[in-house]
């Protein structure tokens, strides 16, 4: 069974708790390894850094395999190769596609277990 | 103040119930409070404050005392005098109000969740910890997620020039922060972090080693290891957004 849990917040300081809160009960729900949730929270909040605002929104897709997360619109700073590099440690796969309207999504999954 | 002395006012105070024993006691040890005080003075707390919490840590080791350990009191007192401290920053230094059953019930899961890694050889699931704890899964997130706001940083590095610095080895990871693409924005955030916190990036980035690998590596908790980290892209991303304004 595949669910998907969607919130769009304003791209502003202090939303992002808001975001980290939903994905907490998420993971808690996949009983994923805390550290897993607390990873994903980083990595997801990193990206919402990156939010062109003035709303940035998050799909998080939950499957016994895990959980993808697709977070946008994003700016070009996104794809920044150092910036990548963080978020690769974080999730087992890091995409960056474009949207509809030209502007820039990152997907990011997460495996149960983790990559390590 | 001689060691017999203060042996003699301890035997008054602890076996005779002399509380002007204590007083003294307190009175002449005043200075280490001070001085401890002083470690931890420039941090956002008023240092008489500091000194006020110190006291109560110090009459609480003179209370606790045992006469035949064979041990000087001030030996005795100074992890008691500290840990008062700590705990007057720990209630203090929450980025944002924490009712005080959550700041307690976090404080429990970031041990709980270290012995359970241990136990379990992984890190726990949110329902594991609250199994542990005797509450539900939501507390657990919510303890979790309130911790976050939770500055600790001072507490592990008082100011204080006699205390041995911990080994960073931060040597040892600078082919590593080397191997960091030149210029990129992690590049340029690194410079903006203390030694510690570059480790931890570079263990975790660029080394790959999970949060609790790098907890018993460095000797904090994972809990402990999650702030630094979540800090540490702050104040990168900080340096980034400065860079973007003078650009």
């Amino acid at each position: 069974m595949t669910e998907v849990v969607s919130i769009t917040v304003p791209a502003a300081p202090g939303w992002s708790g808001v975001v980290e809160l939903v994905l907490a009960g998420l993971g808690a729900r996949l009983d994923l390894p805390y550290d897993r949730i607390d990873e994903l929270q980083l990595a997801t909040t990193a990206v919402l850094e990156d939010a062109v605002g003035p709303d940035v929104r998050v799909d998080a897709t939950a499957s016994a395999d895990g959980v993808d997360i697709r977070v946008g619109p994003l700016t070009a700073g996104a794809g920044d190769p150092g910036r990548r590099r963080v978020l690769d440690a974080l999730a087992d796969t890091v995409a960056l596609e474009p949207g509809r309207d030209g502007e820039m999504w990152a997907v990011l999954t997460f495996a149960r277990d983790g990559a390590r | 103040m001689a060691s017999g002395d203060q042996r003699a006012l301890l035997v008054a105070y602890l076996e005779n119930g002399d509380v002007r024993a204590r007083d003294r006691l307190v009175e002449e040890m005043m200075p280490l409070v001070r001085s401890l005080a002083n470690r931890y003075a420039g941090r956002g707390e008023p240092t008489e404050d500091l000194v006020q919490v110190g006291a109560i840590g110090l009459v609480k080791a003179i209370d606790r005392f045992e006469l035949e350990k064979g041990v000087e009191l001030s030996t005795y007192a100074v992890p008691t005098i500290v840990g008062e401290i700590r705990r007057h920053f720990r209630d203090r230094t929450w980025g944002v109000h924490v009712p005080r059953r959550l700041k307690e019930l976090s404080m429990r899961l970031s041990r709980t969740r270290d012995d359970l890694s241990a136990e379990l050889g992984r890190s726990p699931t949110v329902a594991e910890l609250a199994e542990a704890v005797g509450v539900d899964e939501e507390e657990v997130i919510d303890a979790l997620q309130a911790s976050k706001a939770y500055a600790p940083r001072s507490l592990d590095q008082p100011h204080d020039d006699d205390e041995p610095a911990r080994p960073t080895g931060l040597a040892d990871e600078e082919r590593g922060y080397a191997a960091l693409e030149r210029g990129s924005v992690v590049r340029q955030g690194l410079d903006t972090l203390d030694e510690r916190e570059r480790r931890i990036v570079v263990l975790r980035f660029l080394r790959g080693m999970s949060q609790s690998e790098i907890a018993a590596e460095i000797g904090i908790s994972q809990m402990h290891v999650s702030r630094l980290l979540r800090k540490s892209l702050e104040t990168m991303r900080g340096r980034l957004d400065e860079t973007e304004v003078t650009a």
